[in-house]
C-alpha cells in the first residue's frame, strides 16, 4: 500500500469514528438543544414515506393530488403564498371572494406568474402572461368544489394518513348544508378516523359537522371531547393544523356545554383552553360568561346549534 | 449548404429510432397514460374531465420532453463511437449539413413520438367523453415548437459533454427551466431596481420551455392564445433553435473526429 493511500484510509476512518461519536451524543444534543418534536401528524404522514417505496409513492401521489386540486380551484392559476420579505414591503395579497365556503377561502396567496406592473421581464413576462393561465386574482372566485370530490376519494385511497385530504374532502361534501351531504361528509370523516384513530383535526371536523349540519350537540360534545383528549396527550407535539383544530375543539366544547345548559363544564373547558391559547377572545368570554346570563332555556338535540366562534 | 444532403440524414435518423425501437418505449409509454386513464374512471369521471386533460396534458409533455433529449443527445456521440462520422463525411456533405440533417431527424423523429403519445392519450380521453375545445390544437403546435427547442438544446449540449451529461443537462434545462424563471423573477423583485436589469439578462439567456406548454389553458378551457402570441412564440423558438445550431457547429467545425 502507499503512503499516500494509508494517508487517505486513515482520514476516513477518523472521520467515521467523528461520525459514530456524533450519532451516540445526537440524542443527547437533541436535549441540549432542545429542538422541538416533530409534529405527530406529519411524522405518520412522513413514516408510511420514510418504511418503504410504496409508501413514498403514496405520499407523493397524494401531494401531487393536493396541488392539482388547489389549481383546479383557481382554474389552473398557479398561485403561492406571500414571502417574509414580500410581507414586510406589505406587498396586498389577492384574496378571494366569499364563495360560501370556509376552508377553501381562507388563504394569503398572489398568482406565481407576476401582474405586469410587478414584472421586470419586458416581452418574456407578457409572453409568459399570455400563455400560463394567468389573470388577475385579486378578489377571485373558486371552481365548484364539489366537482374535486373524486379527487378528494382518490387520494385519501392512495395515502390514509393524509389527514388534509379527509378534512377538506368532508367540508366540500357538507357544504351545500343539506342532511345528504352532512350524512356523506361523517361517513367519509369516520373512514378517515379509521384509518387516523384520534386525530384532532377529524375528530374537531366531525363535531364541527355536527354542530353545524345536524344540531347534534350531545354527539358533537363526545367528539370533541376525544379530540380535547387527544390534544392534552399530544400537547407541544402538535404541527400547526392540529393546533389551530384543538383550539378550535376548545371553543366548540365550550359553546357545545353552554348551549346544553351545562355551564360548570362551559367553563372548565373554557379556563383550560385559555391556558393553552391565552389570547383566544372567544374562550376567554366563554370563561367569564356569567351563568345568569345565559342561563336560558336548556339546548339539546334539534335546537339552535351554537354560533360560530 | 446542401439541402440535398438534409432530408436522407434525417430520415436515416427516423429509420434508426424505430430499429432501435425507441417507438416501442412510446407504446408502453402511451399504456401507461391508458392505465392512469383508468384509474381515474374507476373514481368515477364525472366532474372530473378538467384533471383528466391535466393528467393528460401533464403526462404528455413529461413523456415526449424526456424521448426529445435523449433522442437528440444520441445522434453525434454515437456516429462518433460507431466511427460512422469519417465516411459519413467522406461524402459531398459539409459537417453543417450533417448537423443540421440530425438536428432534422432528431426533430421529426421526436414529433412522430410525440403524435402517437397525443393519439393514445386522445384514445384514453375519449373513451371517458371528455370533450376538446380547440384550444387543444394550439396546444398540440406550441409543444411541438418546445420540443424543436429542447431538442436543440440537447443536441447542442451533446457536443461539449458526453451523451449522459447532455441527457442529464437536456432534462434539467428542459423541466427546470420554469423553475429557474420563478426563482430569477422572486430574487428580482426583492433586489433594488437599479439591479433587476441582471435578473432580467440571465432571464432572456436561460431558454425559457416553458412558454411553449399552453396545457394548464387547454385543461381549463381557457381562451385561444392570440395569433400574435403564436407568432412571437415561433420567432423565440426560431431564435433558440438557431442560437444552438450555432453553438454546435462553432463547437463541431474545428473538432477532431
Amino acid at each position: 500500500m502507499k503512503r499516500g493511500d494509508l494517508r487517505g484510509a486513515s482520514i476516513a476512518c477518523a472521520c467515521a469514528l467523528a461520525l459514530l461519536s456524533a450519532g451516540s451524543t445526537a440524542d443527547a444534543l437533541k436535549e441540549l438543544l432542545a429542538l422541538p418534536d416533530r409534529p405527530a401528524g406529519l411524522d405518520a404522514h412522513e413514516t408510511q414515506a420514510a418504511t418503504s417505496l410504496v409508501g413514498q409513492v403514496r405520499t407523493s401521489l397524494s401531494a401531487w393530488l393536493w396541488l392539482r386540486t388547489d389549481l383546479y380551484l383557481h382554474n389552473w392559476v398557479e398561485m403561492r403564498p406571500l414571502s417574509d420579505g414580500e410581507r414586510r414591503q406589505g406587498r396586498s395579497v389577492e384574496g378571494a371572494a366569499n364563495d360560501g365556503h370556509d376552508q377553501i377561502m381562507r388563504e394569503a396567496n398572489v398568482t406565481v406568474v407576476p401582474a405586469q406592473a410587478d414584472d421586470f421581464r419586458g416581452i418574456l413576462g407578457d409572453l409568459e402572461r399570455e400563455t400560463a393561465a394567468y389573470k388577475d386574482m385579486h378578489g377571485h372566485s373558486h371552481n365548484d368544489p364539489t366537482a374535486a370530490l373524486p379527487l378528494f376519494r382518490l387520494m385519501t385511497w392512495v395515502d390514509p394518513k393524509f389527514v388534509p385530504g379527509w378534512t377538506t374532502g368532508a367540508a366540500v361534501l357538507a357544504r351545500d348544508r343539506n342532511p345528504e351531504g352532512a350524512r356523506q361528509a361523517l361517513k367519509f370523516l369516520s373512514s378517515g378516523l379509521l384509518a387516523n384513530a384520534d386525530n384532532i383535526e377529524i375528530l374537531s371536523s366531525i363535531g364541527y359537522v355536527e354542530i353545524t349540519r345536524r344540531n347534534d350537540l350531545e354527539t358533537a360534545a363526545r367528539y370533541l371531547e376525544r379530540a380535547r383528549a387527544a390534544g392534552r396527550v399530544g400537547r407541544g407535539k402538535l404541527d400547526e393544523d392540529a393546533d389551530s383544530a384543538l383550539q378550535q375543539t376548545y371553543r366548540w366544547l365550550s359553546l357545545c356545554y353552554r348551549n346544553l345548559g351545562r355551564f360548570d363544564q362551559q367553563l372548565a373547558v373554557a379556563q383550560e383552553g385559555l391556558g393553552m391559547y391565552a389570547d383566544d377572545a372567544v374562550l376567554a368570554r366563554l370563561a367569564d360568561e356569567p351563568p345568569l346570563i345565559i342561563a336560558a332555556p336548556k339546548q339539546a338535540k334539534g335546537s339552535s346549534p351554537p354560533s360560530a366562534p | 449548404m446542401n439541402r440535398r444532403a438534409v432530408w436522407p440524414l434525417a430520415r436515416c435518423v427516423i429509420i434508426e429510432a424505430v430499429r432501435r425501437k425507441d417507438l416501442w418505449v412510446v407504446a408502453i409509454l402511451g399504456l401507461i397514460i391508458m392505465l392512469f386513464a383508468g384509474a381515474l374512471g374507476f373514481f368515477g369521471m364525472r366532474g372530473l374531465e378538467a384533471f383528466a386533460k391535466d393528467l393528460g396534458v401533464s403526462v404528455l409533455g413529461l413523456f415526449s420532453t424526456i424521448l426529445a433529449v435523449l433522442i437528440s443527445a444520441r445522434q453525434i456521440p454515437e456516429e462518433m463511437n460507431r466511427r460512422t462520422l469519417c465516411p459519413l463525411l467522406a461524402r459531398p456533405i459539409s459537417r453543417f449539413d450533417l448537423l443540421l440533417g440530425k438536428y432534422c431527424g432528431a426533430v421529426l423523429a421526436t414529433w412522430l413520438a410525440f403524435a402517437m403519445l397525443a393519439a393514445a392519450t386522445a384514445i384514453g380521453l375519449l373513451a371517458f367523453g371528455v370533450p376538446f375545445e380547440p384550444i387543444f390544437a394550439q396546444y398540440l403546435l406550441l409543444k411541438m415548437l418546445g420540443l424543436a427547442a429542447v431538442c436543440a438544446a440537447s443536441f447542442a449540449l451533446s457536443l461539449f459533454t458526453t451523451p449522459s451529461a447532455a441527457a442529464t443537462f437536456g432534462m434539467l434545462l428542459a423541466f427546470g427551466s420554469g423553475m429557474l424563471s420563478r426563482a430569477f423573477v422572486l430574487a428580482g423583485q426583492s433586489c433594488p431596481s437599479g439591479t433587476r436589469w441582471f435578473y432580467g439578462l440571465i432571464e432572456s439567456l436561460v431558454p425559457q420551455f416553458s412558454l411553449f406548454d399552453i396545457g394548464g389553458r387547454a385543461a381549463g378551457g381557457w381562451p385561444l392564445v392570440p395569433v400574435s402570441v403564436v407568432g412571437a412564440l415561433t420567432v423565440y423558438c426560431t431564435m433558440i433553435v438557431g442560437a444552438m445550431l450555432c453553438l454546435s457547429w462553432l463547437r463541431f467545425r474545428r473538432r477532431a473526429l
